[in-house]
């Protein structure tokens, strides 16, 4: 059975012209090149600390 | 031997090394690679199911193509295209947008922009289904179905291929119990979008079979009339919701009053005026045209023969008051005429010489030597 209120709630505002910029920022997602490059930058960033600890041993 | 072709970091430009791996960024290209023909895969998904007027099927496999390639254009253009269908041109507009940003040249959505770019008109009424969806929304929130239903009506009047609108109206139909109007309105979104799951799961809920769907979705939208009481309600008239609870308000004074030989048998259907309408312009016209002939032809023509009865009265009067100056002057001429001869024959007369006292010294004779003479 459907429940209305739930059901309602699935129906969310559409962005006018004015929000239009909104709209595409809410488009511009991470893909997996982004998600790679994030990975990277935080191995390098647990691995610099690291080395330089070693490097004044 | 030709030389291998260096591979450039698509992320950075710098070459990548023969493990796979960029010196400056650290980007791995094999999984980039692998990224984008996932992303392809889910872009070809996607486009069998867009031909296949899947829309919210090929919205969803080209969001996931996008998730592995963001830059992939196709996909971006296809998605675009899918919310324009389903009416959601903003959104159209967005994934467009950031098309041309990634790729401008050769780029078909430079194409679509300029399309909607070209034609305000159509984008400000794109701005204004989305401000009456957003309306028909707050009425909602604040309970009042009615002008929310209303709302919604009037957006789809103006963008038919709004399916957002579509599935709200249902679902308000749905709670008003017009299981009928609802599977109408459902109708109108398969047209659009083949395999609605909201629409299905709506249909199914209202009891409907597999068979019944594809009947539904086989079925006519032209004279389904989903919008034939919008006037009506426009101008305040009873809608589905005051109708249910007067007629629950009726039965309970009914109850209360005591009165036992109600019987009730089936419904009886509203009847709709627009039907009669052709009946009603035509009667319209008739009594016009009796109209015209009958009060205002005569009244016309009588004022018209008095206008030109007294243009005649008028000019006759000026008429006699000419002839009697005529007359008058004429007198005067043949008056002077007659003094003028007078004065002229007395001039004559006191002019003359007289010859009566004169003698002629000329025989007979003579004027004859002379006649001879000449």
């Amino acid at each position: 059975m459907i429940d209305f209120e739930e059901e309602l709630k699935r129906f969310k505002p559409i962005p006018g012209v004015n929000q239009a910029e909104d709209a595409i920022l809410a488009n511009d997602l991470k893909d997996i090149s982004d998600i790679v490059m994030q990975m990277t930058e935080e191995l390098r960033n647990q691995q610099q600390p690291e080395a330089t600890g070693r490097y004044r041993r | 031997m030709a030389a291998k072709k260096p591979v450039m970091c698509p992320n950075c430009g710098a070459h990548i090394r023969k493990n796979g791996y960029c010196p400056e960024c650290g980007m791995n290209i094999f999984v980039l690679r692998k990224a984008w023909n996932t992303s392809d895969y889910y872009y070809n998904q996607g486009y069998d199911k867009a031909c296949a007027r899947d829309i919210s099927g090929a919205i969803e496999s080209l969001k996931i193509s996008l998730r592995y390639n963001k830059k992939n254009i196709r996909a971006r253009n296809l998605i675009g295209l899918c919310y324009y269908e389903m009416g959601e041109i903003i959104e159209a507009l967005s994934h467009w947008v950031m098309s041309v940003n990634y790729k401008s040249e050769g780029n078909v959505a430079v194409k679509y922009l300029k399309d909607v770019k070209k034609d305000p008109v159509r984008l400000a009424e794109c701005d204004a289904v989305a401000r009456k969806f957003n309306t028909a929304l707050s009425y909602i929130d604040s309970g009042d179905y009615d002008l929310a239903m209303i709302q919604l009506k009037n957006a789809l009047s103006d963008n038919p291929h709004f399916v957002q609108g579509y599935l709200l109206l249902a679902l308000l139909y749905m709670q008003a119990g017009n299981y009928e109007k609802a599977r109408v309105t459902l109708r109108r979104v398969l047209k659009i979008d083949i395999a609605n799951p909201r629409a299905i799961r709506y249909l199914r809920e209202m009891g409907s079979s597999e068979e019944n769907i594809l009947e539904l979705k086989n079925g006519s939208i032209d004279d389904d009339g989903l919008f034939e009481d919008m006037e009506y309600e426009d101008a305040g008239r009873e809608t589905s919701f005051n109708k249910k609870k007067r007629e629950t308000k009726k039965l309970a004074t009914l109850k209360e009053t005591g009165s036992e030989s109600v019987v009730r048998t089936g419904n009886f259907s509203e009847v709709s005026l627009a039907r009669y309408s052709g009946i009603y312009v035509l009667i319209g016209v008739v009594l016009g045209a009796l109209l015209l002939f009958f009060v205002i032809v005569p009244k016309r023509e009588k004022k018209l023969v008095s206008e030109n009865d007294k243009l005649i009265r008028t000019y006759s009067e000026e008429l006699s008051e000419k002839n009697s100056i005529i007359e008058s002057q004429e007198s005067q001429i043949k008056e002077l005429q007659t003094q003028l001869e007078q004065k002229v024959e007395e001039e004559a007369k006191s002019t003359m010489p007289d010859y009566s006292g004169i003698k002629s010294g000329m025989s007979d004779e003579d004027i004859e030597n002379m006649l001879d003479n000449e």
